[in-house]
């Protein structure tokens, strides 16, 4: 144990008794050993083939961070032994606690070791009860034994009575009912104050002769013994159950609200939401202030949760010191030894080397938290870094999920829209190529033939290319209606006249209603979702087969129905028709074209305000059918005015 | 040009209208007598009833799977195939050749090159089946019997493989032959997977036969599918 500093050098010594004490001592030490500039030792006391409890080792830590040489005793700390150490090492001085127990270190080692300058921190890290106080059991100590008076005087007011039938001896139970009464309810003192006067008033009351504290008979005295010695047992037994059932008492409620905690945290859906509760937890469990601090996407951490009120902020130095915390990857704050002075105690979060957040409490009265409160802080510290930690993989497995559907929708797309823009352009290219290449093999009615099919492959590709930026449009919800009133029978001429040629075989029937001469919409939309509709009824029927297109006005809507006697949509499918994902899919299942043009249909028509909708035909085939709502008043012409 | 042919007869099995329409009005025009089939299902009908000298056969049809209809028409008939497909989509190629199809066109094509193509198909079939004891193509001349290679007159010295390897291409002018099948053919069936005993070995023969992978004379390379000897088209 000898140490090699120099030994003109005085040496400050400084002894740690109580762990819970040790943060404040190291503190103080420290602060000590700067202004004297003189080196500093730390004792302390390490239980053998134990590892030491947390708070002290983490004193321990910061005496060594701070260049203290440390010095565990295996063993109680004894008087004896630490005036020895201080002897070894050259220590004139030695800081520890003062004890109000006169049997405590301090009294003992200022009576044992006048040579030594023995120095008393202030009592600044009073120890504080972890959970605010259970409405207690026992009142003040004057009262405490005010009521204990009380009940022995209600024992003897019973006994007295009963004295003519009951034999002596026997009435000492009766006092016992009050040695036990006050001994649970007022605590141990009071039990063996009870005790005691419940001696002296069996003794004063009820053996002969009586009134006096004289005892006559041996047997009362031998009565009175064993009453004294019983009574005595009872108190300090009824105390430690007390005592017990108290500990079992708020170690349940801890475990209550721990688990209220985890409740609360596991149904957290976002980081922020997980804040509110640890936030919300720390500051109702401790009575104090707590704050969250999480990363920001852009930034360092802010407080993102503050509780009781909601409204908990920090200043400016006091988030500097939140993360100091957590760079440094330990507490800081007040009692530390990274800025003690700030009001706020903080605890990092931390995922191996990943930065999680922050964690900061402020208790009542400014104290820094007890070794109880430090354990609970570093329990939620785990808890909330390991819930966070989920939430993240959780976060991160839903981003990957949906990057990799978006890109195999993405691949789907490329290829349907690929192979809608290549077919019609291989009939382009394969036709005006025979053009060039079969001149003279071709009749003329074949080259007509060709050159028609030139153009109308061209006006097919046009349109796709329209669709194609519909969808991109929508998309992005960039398609704005201009609404207008106007010629329905226009907008279907339109529409049929851009699709002469693929309807050219077919019979068109169209039969609008005359009740409305004009509708509210927007045109151009309107005719590229009837243009879409037309060429879909035409693409899944079979060639030559009639299409029907509809129009007439219910009440206060417009309703078109384009319908065709094609093969019909399963039931099933009616729905998924118009969305562009299962198209997608399906296309990319069968190889086949896209078919965007009803998801698009719909787009449109959501955008005008109305419904699209897939229906069955009777007799075969399928209608599809778009509600647009009208406005009740048709536009007067402008009246003429001479 | 339609009595060199003889009016062969093709079966055309294409979904989309247009491009149905415009290779009948096509091919007709170039010799061929054209029947169709919007859809595989039709198809497989009129193959049922009708004898085709080939079959033109879209990969993408939308009621059965193009891989699935090759392999129906092999194992009852010859007829040989060939499947107009997307260019992107060489996997499915690559399936289509080997599962039998005997050739492919990518979307879109001049008539040109398909009815090259068709040509090519025919003429291979027309031809004995059997390997002919003499190859030639312009300038080159490759002798079974005797295993020799001449380009202009001047011998070539080939390895066993090289020569292997020109022989099987040869044997199929203007036809294109998957990596699997040369790699099989030349190699063995251990070998199928070895592409780059194919690299190595076309590169020798280009050197040899001084071809331009850039403007190939003799071995043109379909990226991803395989290699196809160029068919000196036959004077009209």
């Amino acid at each position: 144990m000898s140490l090699t500093e120099p030994a003109d050098h005085d040496r400050l010594l400084v002894v740690i008794e109580d762990q819970a004490l040790a943060a404040h001592l190291i503190r103080h030490g420290a602060a000590l050993a700067r202004a004297l500039e003189c080196s500093w030792v730390v004792l302390y006391s390490a239980p053998a083939e134990q590892p030491l409890a947390e708070p002290l080792a983490e004193a321990v830590r910061a005496a060594e961070h701070q260049g203290a040489e440390t010095v565990a005793l295996r063993g109680p700390l004894r008087s004896d032994g630490i005036r020895e150490f201080a002897a070894s090492c050259n220590g004139q001085m030695v800081m520890l606690m003062r004890g109000d127990n006169p049997r405590a270190l301090a009294r003992r080692l200022a009576a044992r070791a006048p040579e030594l300058t023995l120095i008393h921190p202030p009592m600044g890290g009073r120890v504080r009860r972890l959970l605010p106080r259970l409405p207690s059991a026992h009142p003040d100590l004057p009262q405490r034994f005010l009521l204990a008076t009380l009940a022995v005087l209600a024992s003897s007011l019973i006994a007295w009575p009963l004295n003519r039938w009951i034999p002596t001896a026997n009435l000492s139970l009766i006092f016992l009912v009050g040695v036990l009464f006050a001994a649970v309810r007022l605590g141990r003192s009071a039990g063996i104050y009870a005790g005691a006067i419940s001696f002296i008033s069996f003794n004063f009351l009820f053996t002969y002769p009586h009134f006096t504290l004289w005892v006559e008979h041996t047997e009362d005295l031998l009565a009175l013994g064993v009453f004294l010695l019983v009574a005595l047992v009872v108190a300090n037994l009824a105390a430690r159950v007390q005592r017990q059932l108290e500990t079992i008492r708020s170690g349940e409620r801890r475990t209550r609200l721990l688990y209220d905690f985890s409740r609360r945290i596991t149904g957290a859906v976002s980081g922020e939401d997980l804040a509110h509760s640890v936030a919300g937890y720390l500051a109702e469990t401790l009575q104090g202030e707590a704050v969250v601090l999480l990363p920001q996407p852009l930034g360092p951490p802010e407080v993102v949760a503050g509780a009781p009120t909601g409204k908990e902020t920090l200043t400016p130095p006091e988030r500097q010191v939140a993360l100091a915390s957590l760079a440094e990857h330990r507490p800081a704050g007040r009692g530390t030894d990274i800025e003690a002075a700030c009001g706020w105690y903080f605890v990092p979060l931390h995922s191996g080397r990943t930065a999680l957040g922050v964690l900061g409490v402020t208790l009542p009265e400014g104290l820094s938290p007890n070794q109880e409160e430090r354990r609970l802080l570093t329990a939620m510290r785990d808890q909330t870094a390991l819930a966070l930690e989920r939430m993240h993989l959780v976060e991160e497995r839903d981003r990957a999920a949906r990057l990799s559907e978006t890109e195999r929708l993405r691949a789907a797309l490329l290829s349907s829209v690929s192979h809608d823009l290549r077919t019609p352009l291989a009939t382009i290219m394969g036709a005006a190529s025979s053009l060039v290449e079969l001149r003279e093999a071709l009749s003329p009615e074949e080259s007509r033939e060709l050159t028609e099919q030139v153009l109308t492959e061209s006006e097919r590709l046009n349109r796709f290319v329209q669709n194609l930026l519909d969808m991109t449009r929508l998309g992005h919800d960039a398609v704005r209606p201009r609404f207008d009133w106007c010629e329905l029978k226009d907008i279907i001429a339109e529409a049929t006249r851009q699709l002469r040629r693929p309807l050219a075989e077919r019979e068109l029937s169209v039969e609008v209603d005359r009740s409305f001469p004009l509708v509210f919409t927007d045109p151009t939309l309107l005719q590229q979702v009837l243009i879409n509709l037309l060429e879909n009824a035409a693409r899944y029927s079979p060639e030559g087969s009639p299409i029907a297109l509809y129009a007439r006005r219910v009440v206060d809507e417009l309703e078109i129905q384009v319908c065709d006697r094609g093969p019909g949509i399963d039931p099933a499918e009616r729905e998924a028709v118009f969305d562009m994902f299962y198209r997608l899919r399906d296309a990319e299942r069968r190889g086949d074209r896209t078919g965007l043009g009803l998801a698009i249909c719909r787009g449109l028509v959501d955008a005008l305000g109305g419904n699209i909708e897939a229906r069955s035909r009777e007799g075969g085939g399928t209608c599809i059918r778009v509600v647009l709502p009208q406005r009740r008043a048709q536009p007067e012409a402008a009246e003429e005015r001479i | 040009m339609s009595g060199e042919h003889g009016r062969r007869r093709l079966l055309v099995i294409e979904d989309d209208t247009q491009l149905r329409k415009f290779l009948r009005i096509s091919l007709g025009a170039s010799g061929f007598a054209v029947d169709e089939a919007g859809s595989g299902g039709e198809g497989l009908t009129k193959l049922g009833s009708g004898d085709y000298d080939l079959i033109i056969l879209d990969l993408g049809l939308p009621d059965v799977d193009g891989q699935e209809l090759i392999g129906a028409v092999r194992s009852v008939r010859h007829t040989p195939i060939i499947v107009l497909s997307a260019r992107a989509a060489e996997e499915q190629k690559v399936r289509a050749l080997d599962g039998g199809a005997a050739d492919y066109v990518s979307k879109p094509f001049g008539i040109a090159e398909l009815t090259a193509r068709i040509r090519a198909v025919l003429r291979a079939r027309r031809e004995n089946p059997g390997v002919p004891p003499q190859l030639e193509a312009g300038s080159l001349r490759l002798d079974h019997l005797r295993h020799e290679v001449s380009l202009a007159g001047r011998p070539l010295k080939l390895t066993p493989k090289e020569f292997a390897l020109l022989a099987l291409l040869m044997s199929h002018p203007g036809r294109v032959l998957t990596h699997r099948h040369l790699l099989n053919e030349v190699w063995g069936e251990r070998h199928s997977e070895d592409t780059h005993y194919l690299r190595v070995y076309i590169g020798q023969l280009r050197q040899k036969l001084g071809d331009d992978p850039a403007a190939p004379r003799f071995i043109a390379n379909e990226p991803g599918i395989g290699y196809r000897f160029v068919a000196a088209e036959p004077p009209p």
